[in-house]
């Protein structure tokens, strides 16, 4: 069973959402797909199992077999290969490692290496509990691969909770990609609706099966709930804004080891989601 | 010796583009037959390394130097690589005033970036 | 030279949007520009006249003339983003458009097509002119259709002599946020005193840096955690990056955006603040 947790607005609580949901399970494993912004880890205390290191592939050109044909700098989209007087320059970061230089080269003067993009660390949180998450070197431009690295790594886990990236990008798509169920975390605010609406079109395209919790829920107004109801989605959760609960989580700490009120919030998520096989 | 200067328009009497890599044109003169032509630039709507096109586009035209607002890194790489020098321009001036400047050798060389580029 | 103005925050919700439309009633040779594609919320507020849309193309990418198809599978093993099927079906949010899959066929069965990947919408506000954008969802490239909107925005203020552009950016660090920021005069980051905040403030500062920007902070709802908000002042004195403002956590800003209603319009405290005419001043110098 796989389960995405998504928002298309940044900011709503998904991260809360989906360490506390994972915390809440007694046999769960969470990989946190927001691999320009991972911030589960912040909460989620673990020893450090395994890193290993996301790789793209960058083309090298054999400067002895290159005659400066220029085909390779006609044929990539990119401009991420150009040939120069006495060399041909490559920029790697420019580059979408497709292969295309390496086919259209006459004198097969290409070949590739690798670059480290990111990287993936496994943490163990308890024995039944595993945590992943990506990050993206800072200046690099896609983080899809980190993303698709995580996915199959955890392909055959019994329970995955994803913890998605914000908004409706192809990251998002990569990291929703096979899931059974999606969790929209949305906010009663002009903002938020607007967002989650594009949440929707994304997720009824792809038709996948999805609810939404309202978090903030108690702040802006009830055109949220008007729509979730015109539009027969499912509401699973309710979670008001309490100072209380910002000043918890502004120290990195989990909701549901503080607050019963937010306790009781993920059972009954976890519940109609899940059945009860998964209950503390 | 051809020269050529991003420009907003396709004439010597245009302004000077803020704008290397996604220039609206390239104003090129030759010091040998004192002549001004033009072309677009159409690296400028590269999705992504216009700067590297853009010099693929005047090295192959045979450029030997280019007057410039500012270059990216990847610009002046390529830049490098096909032996083309580059100068600065300052801002508001127009082609035939920057050319001036650089006949009086009052424009400075780029060596080193002096804004960084964009994907 | 244009005065370009950008909004970001690594993490999402910290009130980027919020702060980007309260700062706008104070400029009067304005183009707006709302970078955020993904979520383009700022028109919810401004409530600008779409004056034109069109649909921006972002890149081509293939499509398969099932008659001249030999299923030879070439296009499969050759595409190196898993974006054709073995049984030769395209998936379009995986493609990024390379051609290789085209170089590839035998049978010249697949063509390159142009793409809609957003559209574009140009507004009439009552603050200016206003270049906003919206990606299809699932859609790739949003890098591009950030550049475009800048393009265009830098085009009208050309065009008619606006000597200001604000730009609402994207949160996160990726191509979108790169083009969002490269080249501008000013970068303010909204960040917000949360340990997540505070870890995503980190990386937008390294970006910034690398971009060799202009940046200061604001911390909003700094209320919501001092301890957090110091420890993030801490920080910044460290990396050298001003402070500039503390905005305090009021459920009437939250008010405010519900009733449609841009927060320093209203009678908040705060936006009648010295600290707030200081920042609106540096922002235009």
């Amino acid at each position: 069973m796989k389960i995405a947790i998504l928002s298309g607005k940044g900011g709503t609580g998904k991260t809360t959402l989906s360490v506390n949901l994972f915390s809440y399970l007694n046999k769960a494993t969470l990989i946190d797909t927001d691999v320009e912004e991972p911030n589960s880890h912040l909460f989620l205390k673990g020893e450090t199992i395994k890193e290993e290191g996301v790789f793209k592939k960058y083309p090298l050109v054999n400067d002895d077999l290159c005659n400066y044909c220029g085909k390779c700098s006609d044929f990539c989209n990119f401009n991420a290969i150009i040939p120069a007087k006495k060399k041909v320059l490559v920029f790697q970061d420019l580059c979408h490692d497709c292969g295309g230089c390496a086919l259209v080269c006459p004198t097969d003067a290409i070949s590739y290496i690798d670059k480290e993009i990111g990287k993936i660390i496994y943490k163990q949180i308890d024995k039944n509990k595993l945590f992943l998450y990506g990050n993206l070197t800072v200046g690099e431009i896609s983080g899809v691969k980190i993303i698709e690295t995580l996915k199959k790594s955890t392909q055959n886990e019994e329970l995955l909770l994803i913890d998605s990236p914000p908004g409706t990008s192809c990251s998002t798509v990569a990291a929703i990609d096979g899931a059974d169920y999606c969790i929209i975390c949305a906010e009663p605010t002009p903002f938020g609706l607007s967002d989650m609406k594009m949440v929707v079109e994304l997720l009824r395209a792809d038709n996948q099966n999805f609810g939404v919790v309202v978090n903030k829920s108690n702040l802006g107004n009830d055109d949220i709930f008007k729509y979730l109801e015109n539009e027969k989605i499912e509401l699973l959760e309710r979670i008001k804004f309490d100072r209380e609960f910002a000043s918890i989580l502004a120290d990195g700490k989990l909701l549901i080891n503080h607050s019963e009120y937010f306790k009781n919030k993920m059972a009954n998520i976890a519940r109609k989601v899940l059945g009860d096989k998964y209950d503390q | 010796m051809k020269i050529a200067i991003s420009s907003l328009e396709n004439n010597e009497n245009s302004k000077v583009s803020d704008r290397f890599a996604r220039t609206e044109y390239f104003v090129i003169y030759d010091h040998e037959a004192l002549s001004f032509t033009s072309i677009e630039n159409t690296a400028k709507s590269a999705g992504s390394g216009a700067g590297g096109k853009a010099v693929k586009i005047l090295g192959d035209l045979g450029i030997d130097i280019v007057l410039v607002p500012e270059l990216g890194p990847k610009a002046l790489e390529a830049l490098e690589a096909f032996e083309i020098k580059s100068y600065q321009y300052p801002r508001e001036k127009t082609v035939r005033e920057v050319l001036y400047l650089y006949f009086e050798k009052k424009l400075p060389e780029l060596l080193i970036s002096t804004s960084k580029g964009r994907h | 030279m244009i005065n370009e103005i950008v909004i970001i925050s690594g993490k999402g919700g910290t009130g980027k949007t919020s702060l980007t439309a309260s700062i706008i009633p104070y400029f009067n040779d304005l183009v707006i520009a709302d970078c955020d594609v993904d979520a383009p919320d700022l028109n919810i507020l401004i409530q600008g006249d779409t004056v034109e849309e069109k649909d921006f193309i972002g890149f081509q990418r293939p499509i398969i003339n099932y008659d001249k198809c030999n299923y030879c599978g070439l296009c499969h093993t050759s595409c190196n983003f898993n974006a054709i099927s073995e049984d030769i079906i395209i998936n379009e949010s995986a493609c990024e458009g390379c051609k290789v899959c085209e170089y590839v066929c035998p049978t010249n069965a697949i063509t390159m097509h142009d793409t809609v990947i957003g559209k574009i919408f140009h507004r009439k506000t009552v603050f200016g002119p206003m270049i906003d954008a919206r990606l299809i969802p699932g859609e790739e490239s949003s890098g591009k259709l950030v550049a475009e909107v800048r393009k265009l925005a830098r085009e009208v203020a050309y065009k008619e002599n606006r000597n200001t552009i604000i730009i609402d950016g994207s949160p996160g660090i990726a191509c979108n946020v790169i083009s969002a920021i490269t080249g501008v005069s000013k970068a303010i980051i909204v960040t917000e005193p949360t340990i997540s905040g505070l870890h995503d403030l980190k990386k937008v500062v390294h970006l910034i840096k690398m971009f060799s920007v202009e940046a200061k902070v604001i911390i909003n709802k700094y209320d919501l955690s001092l301890s957090k908000a110091k420890e993030i002042k801490k920080y910044l004195d460290l990396m050298g990056i001003e402070t500039i403002l503390e905005i305090p956590f009021d459920i009437e800003i939250v008010n405010s955006i519900s009733n449609l209603q841009i927060p320093s319009t209203t009678n908040i405290p705060f936006f009648t603040s010295k600290k707030w005419f200081e920042f609106i001043e540096y922002l235009r110098k």
